[in-house]
């Protein structure tokens, strides 16, 4: 206990920076993730493809690839165009940009089986009503694809919030960083550090995935 | 003339077939309609048409292309070739959606499965189109709902979800739902063909009344005793062509074509 209490602050800024990449990054990823499903859906080949070949290629390669190549290729692509776009790229753009490109490709898929569960007749139902697409859309099928799409979503928060751990590798400062810090200065026993970190994550994600369980339930018996 | 003609006092006495017969009073009708699933013809050369206040029953086997004909109707199906005009407006099958969406509101399509709007209440899945489609106040649309509930017996179940309903409520309230958009036509695919024996007669019931206030309605069905003593018309398909079309009576008693007698055969000798 004795040398946890001075690192605490520490790893409690970590843990607070490791929500606020999750929270910025989980929306972004759900709106990404919406319109790479509308293109995947759509008639035309031109936005279909380029979003079939996103979501693969995410899907296909490690987050810490991925991240790496937002940080140092996109920064120094965005160098090479205008030295001051350059300064656009740091942790927090980088991390949070990775962490939602990335979480979109997944969510995209979330969305796609919601809308695929929605029974066909709806849509039959909305045109026939003279419903037009956009209604169709919102009123009908949307409403009914969210309440399938929440726990898988929810579930996919909680990956995000152990994955956000990869912004450690561009010395972003979020828990996992601050524990690298504090292994490295006390190499002969990092047990203890190791052990912090696990509860905060822990009691970052129970509270989270104790709210899908009931939503799940509550949204099962709702059908 | 168009007008008078629609001036005429309807009462018990004039059937829909004594009026004079007028361009305008045309609701329906296809042209050399042709449609293939693949290789499979399912419609051909469909020449098709429905008069104002005419109630056509739509008989025949399964797979003999009546439901795919008033699908086609409403474009939830695209003919291959052929021309649909609905009250005189070709219906081209290659409008966009939207597009596609002024001509469609003008024929009611009720459903075998209902397809009723599962996260709505029983009213709000009736006055959904009326407000989003024809624009009307809250006001009006729930005055319109209201009424059309208590037509199909069904009122006091306004503010329950579909999925607390019978099969004869949900249909009654999908039969409420298309007569909301105030349709130059209904359509019916199978309406009873997903409901228990003992839940069929609500929703014929309220058909009969339909067609007895004058709608006019399309309906395909297996219920002959309803084709025989509610339709102005039968309509009997084969194999994707119209085999024989009349009076019910007579084509019920005298019909003519052999695949015609085959199938009524077939289906009068299981009716009890």
């Amino acid at each position: 206990m004795d040398v946890i209490w001075p690192v605490l602050p520490d790893f409690l800024v970590g843990a607070r920076n490791t929500i606020f990449y999750c929270l910025a990054a989980f929306p972004l990823a759900l709106i990404l993730g919406l319109l790479l499903a509308l293109m995947d859906d759509s008639r035309f080949i031109w936005l279909r493809n380029p979003a079939r070949i996103f979501i693969e290629v995410v899907r296909g390669t490690p987050i810490v690839a991925q991240i790496f190549i937002v940080y140092y290729g996109l920064g120094a692509l965005l160098a090479s165009l205008h030295p001051s776009w350059a300064l656009w790229i740091n942790n927090w753009t980088a991390g949070i940009g990775t962490l939602a490109l990335n979480y979109a490709a997944y969510e995209a898929e979330i969305y796609r089986a919601g809308f695929q569960s929605v029974e066909k007749g709806q849509e039959e139902a909305a045109l026939s009503l003279g419903l037009t697409p956009s209604q169709n859309f919102f009123r009908i099928q949307l409403p009914q694809a969210i309440p399938l799409m929440i726990p898988p979503f929810v579930n996919d928060f909680i990956y995000l919030l152990k994955d956000s751990a990869v912004i450690s590798v561009i010395a972003g400062t979020e828990l996992t960083s601050v524990l690298n810090f504090f292994v490295r200065k006390n190499a002969s026993n990092p047990m203890p550090f190791f052990l912090l970190a696990i509860v905060l994550y822990l009691l970052m994600s129970l509270p989270v995935s104790y709210v899908a369980k009931r939503l799940e339930r509550r949204l099962r018996a709702a059908l | 003339m168009n007008l008078e003609s629609e001036q005429v006092p309807i009462n018990g006495n004039v059937s829909p077939q004594d009026l004079a017969p007028v361009e305008g009073d045309i609701i329906i009708r296809t042209e050399n309609l042709n449609k293939y699933f693949g290789d499979k013809h399912v419609l051909k050369d469909i020449h098709f048409e429905v008069r104002r206040r005419e109630v056509v029953a739509l008989i025949g086997p399964s797979g003999s292309g009546k439901s795919t004909l008033i699908r086609c109707l409403n474009a939830l199906e695209k003919a291959d070739s052929g021309d649909i005009y609905i009250h005189g407006e070709r219906l081209n099958p290659n409008l966009s959606v939207k597009q596609l969406s002024p001509i469609r509101r003008e024929l009611g399509m009720v459903f075998q499965n209902f397809h009723l709007f599962p996260h709505m209440t029983v009213l709000q899945n009736v006055i959904e189109a009326p407000l989003l489609v024809r624009k009307l106040s809250k006001e009006q649309a729930v005055a319109l709902g209201e009424s059309l509930l208590a037509k199909v017996g069904l009122l006091e179940k306004r503010d329950v979800y579909p999925s607390r309903l019978s099969g004869g409520q949900k249909q009654r309230v999908a039969i409420a739902r298309a007569l909301a958009m105030q349709p130059r036509a209904l359509l019916f695919d199978e309406p009873t063909s997903a409901l228990d024996p003992e839940l069929v007669g609500e929703v014929l019931k309220v058909m009969k009344d339909l067609a007895y206030e004058g709608s006019t309605m399309v309906v395909v069905t297996h219920e002959m005793q309803f084709a025989r003593d509610v339709s102005d018309r039968v309509v009997f398909m084969s194999d994707g062509s119209i085999v024989e079309e009349g009076d019910p009576d007579e084509l019920f008693r005298h019909p003519k074509e052999k695949r015609t007698q085959h199938f009524l055969e077939r289906v009068l000798s299981v009716l009890p």
